[in-house]
């Protein structure tokens, strides 16, 4: 099998697995809330302020209603949905958090989470390479011991554990970073702005990459240590070679391939990775507005995140397959 | 080994909380509201900082009783069977409760304007050695026998600090209950029935208490009142107030009480109400436990038995599921866990057992990636000889599978359940987190989530870092050990993987 026909017979499968995921949604978001559970989208809708009078609350619902499709019949609005899944038509928040079209709020908040996200994964990626390989090069000394006891243990940190005890030190004890990122940053303009946002940053980026350097490490150390226990590399240190260059040319190369599809996997996960970081320190990412739009019940916003959250991980599984073959020459004979 | 250790310990911890706890998790105030463990009294910022100190005797008969004035005034001592209902109100257990009681008889000249007469004097001494309290808790247990004539009666507290300036309890300002509505006699007490004259400093809004020890400007009595060394003199007072006859009155009173609320208690401190966190602690390893096993068993139960067959017999079916695992693979786990909770609770019926539902999504959402493990051990186990060889000696399917299969792979089952036990500890305390109101069970995960909530005035008291750091660590040290045990089973079960 060529590498065109493998493209094609994958994008086939994405786009089968895609269509599923979308059923999946739409019994998640339409079927089970109205028809099993019996939730009233009259209770659910408050608008925002909610001193309204009854007579524009009921036109305001009337129009939810209608906008989200409840007055058609279950397979009427089931064709509507994939159409307008598969087109990028994800129409209007609802709830009271968030307004306008639910694309428009997606683009407007997913740089922040791209932002957060794609340098903690990055940061930690690059961490866990060097001590992965440094651990694996000491084994059993007491520098891989320390590292790997450490972390594990944060391997094992619940993410919002973290996240509050850096909070209550460096934002409500000294103060170095504002408390909630969202109302610190927001309404600045130009280099003000800049600079907030970096300080606002500085705690849900560190306290991500506290958190997804662990599992990162213990892959990269366990296939480290498979490389370095390799004839080749033993007779890279015979011929004199420099621990260094051994480490750095040899090992690293040949040891990153798992960890690199698992940071291809882990890009996929980007958008939905960090709801419980994001909610803890305000910040306005994808994971806090899809929390904020679960408790006020927006499930135009929460579907058309499931479905793109679903896309990158599809789309990333797949660069990760196209990577691998790429990175190494050995896996394309299987395509 | 050590994994297997904790893991035990946690367990014992879980079945024993009702015996190894002694408060009710959701009981306020057994302490003082940000109280520190009382181990951590041993280090220099926490040195002196009090206890829970019932710092009187409960028994009124070594009182110093002192009748006023009036000749028309005697006082006898007796004994009575205290209600259990009161014993509670004081802050006294049921053994440091005392049946002796001080009957007062008086007689009250009449007189044309309403006077106030200080019938008894009753005093006792205590030696206070700590920092100053935040609260304390005071009051007496009274029995009116008899009142005629007697517009009306009630207690005044006093307390003379070792420097002997003199302090009236009972100043409405910086009382949480007012004098006058629960002390006097026309304001609740009834006539031949024990009842508790029950006064405390605490704030009536908890929020502003927490806000630092001085509140939003109101200062917190006990520093003020117990924030010297040395020989204190609590004093209670019976006033009656006299009427245009001649009047009658005859009271028991018992029990009085000087509670200070302990700055320091318990193994792990209180929280911003005053709740024993210990006891909410030993509680929410429960719910960790029950989920994270559960869930393990039933997602790694389900998997191996879909990864058996869909590694045995390869066919429409075994292709169907692997398919399935691709889609449920794709699908946000945390986001669809926080959809799911919050559907549940918008239903009351569901919402009561919120943790039944939870195990399940959980177990749905996760057998995909053990019937991946598994089918894959299958596929390669099927081309062994012995298989063949059994096949060839007239073995049936499910023989096979049930001899020559099954023991194959336990192995990786029970590696897969102690695996992925962990995911299902965090995942579920990070639901605790976000949605700390639904249920009452104290958990692990809500534990943090009332610190988080609470961070801001958290600074104000040595950062709250008792509040903070058990759960997380038990939480880290439960998965951890989780983690390690499925190392071992995976070590065991492939001998391959030693030496790592």
């Amino acid at each position: 099998m060529g590498l065109k026909r493998f493209i094609i017979s994958r994008i086939i499968t994405m786009f089968v697995v895609l269509f599923v995921v979308a059923v999946i949604n739409f019994i998640i978001f339409q079927v089970l809330p109205f028809t099993v559970l019996g939730i009233d989208p009259k209770t659910w809708f408050v608008p925002a302020g909610g001193t309204r009078s009854d007579v524009y609350l009921d036109k305001i619902r009337q129009e939810v209603i209608h906008n989200l499709g409840l007055d058609l019949p279950l397979q009427e609005r089931f064709f509507q949905y994939i159409y307008a899944m598969f087109t990028f038509n994800f129409g209007y928040n609802v709830g009271g958090a968030l307004d306008g079209p639910v694309a428009d709020t997606i683009l407007r908040f997913a740089p922040y989470t791209i932002l957060l996200l794609g340098a903690s994964t990055v940061a930690s990626f690059i961490i866990s390479i060097y001590l992965g390989i440094f651990s694996a090069h000491k084994r059993g000394k007491t520098f891989d011991k320390v590292s790997l006891i450490t972390l594990l243990f944060f391997y094992a940190m619940p993410s919002f554990w973290i996240g509050s005890l850096l909070l209550l030190f460096f934002a409500f004890g000294l103060k170095w970073s504002p408390p909630n990122a969202e109302s610190y940053f927001s309404g600045l303009t130009g280099l003000d702005f800049v600079y907030a946002l970096l300080k606002a940053f500085l705690l849900p980026f560190f306290s991500l990459t506290l958190i997804s350097v662990g599992g990162f490490y213990l892959i990269m150390r366990s296939s480290a240590i498979d490389i370095i226990t390799e004839d080749y590399i033993l007779m890279a240190r015979a011929k004199g070679l420099k621990t260094r260059k051994i480490l750095f040319k040899h090992v690293q190369k040949n040891s990153i391939l798992p960890i690199l599809t698992v940071f291809a996997i882990s890009l996929g996960f980007v958008l939905s990775g960090a709801i419980i970081t994001e909610t803890i320190f305000g910040w306005p990412g994808l994971g806090y507005w899809s929390f904020v739009a679960i408790d006020t019940l927006d499930f135009p916003f929460e579907q058309a995140f499931f479905f793109i959250i679903s896309l990158m991980v599809l789309v990333a599984n797949f660069i990760a397959d196209i990577l691998y073959g790429i990175v190494d020459p050995r896996v394309r004979t299987s395509w | 080994m050590t994994g297997l250790g904790i893991i035990i310990f946690f367990s014992l911890l879980a079945i024993f909380a009702p015996y190894i706890t002694w408060n009710d998790p959701n009981t306020t105030f057994v302490a003082n509201p940000w109280a520190v463990p009382e181990w951590a009294t041993v280090f220099p910022p926490y040195q002196g900082l009090p206890p829970n100190l019932e710092l009187t005797s409960s028994n009124i008969a070594t009182w110093n009783n002192q009748i006023a004035s009036h000749s028309l005034v005697t006082t006898s001592i007796g004994t009575d069977q205290i209600p259990n209902s009161l014993v509670s109100i004081s802050r006294y257990s049921s053994d440091q409760v005392s049946d002796k009681y001080l009957e007062i008889n008086a007689s009250l000249p009449a007189t044309i304007f309403p006077q106030s007469v200080v019938i008894l004097n009753s005093s006792t001494t205590f030696n206070y050695n700590y920092k100053p309290p935040y609260n304390f808790y005071f009051g007496v247990f009274v029995f009116p026998v008899k009142v005629v004539n007697v517009t009306d009666f009630y207690f005044q507290f006093m307390l003379k600090n070792p420097s002997g300036k003199v302090y009236k309890l009972t100043n409405y300002l910086i009382m949480a209950t007012s004098p006058q509505e629960t002390i006097s006699y026309n304001n609740g007490l009834s006539l031949n029935k024990w009842d508790a004259v029950a006064l405390n400093t605490i704030l009536p809004d908890v929020n502003v208490a927490a806000l630092g020890p001085s509140g939003a400007g109101i200062p917190n009595t006990g520093l003020i009142y117990l924030n010297e060394t040395g020989q204190y003199t609590f004093t209670l007072q019976l006033v009656a107030v006299t009427s245009f006859n001649p009047g009658f009155l005859s009271v028991k009173i018992s029990n009085p009480y000087f509670f200070v609320l302990g700055r320091a208690y318990g193994l792990m401190g209180t929280d911003f109400e005053g709740k024993d966190l210990w006891s909410q602690f030993v509680y929410g390893s429960r719910i960790s436990m029950e989920v994270g096993i559960l869930a393990g068993v039933l997602s790694v139960l389900l998997g191996a038995f879909l990864g058996l067959f869909a590694g045995f017999f390869e066919g429409i079916l075994s292709e169907v599921t692997m398919r399935i695992t691709d889609i449920i693979l794709v699908i946000p786990f945390l986001p669809l866990a926080i959809v799911f909770v919050t559907v549940i609770t918008q239903n009351g019926f569901l919402a009561q057992s919120i943790y039944f539902w939870i195990i399940i999504l959980f177990a749905v959402l996760s057998w995909p990636g053990v019937t991946r493990v598994i089918r894959s051990q299958v596929l390669s186990l099927k081309q062994r000889g012995y298989i063949e060889a059994a096949r060839v000696l007239g073995a049936r399917n499910m023989y096979i599978l049930r001899r020559h299969l099954l023991p194959n792979v336990m192995g990786l089952v029970y590696a897969n359940l102690a695996l992925s036990v962990p995911g299902f500890i965090l995942t579920e305390a990070a639901l605790d987190f976000l949605f700390p109101g639904v249920s009452e069970t104290p958990t692990w995960g809500r534990m943090l989530s009332m610190a988080y909530e609470h961070a801001a005035s958290a600074t104000y008291y040595g950062y709250g870092w008792w509040w903070f750091i058990f759960p997380g660590i038990a939480i880290v040290i439960l998965s951890l050990s989780f983690v390690m045990l499925g190392y071992a089973l995976d070590e065991i079960f492939n001998p391959r993987l030693r030496g790592r």
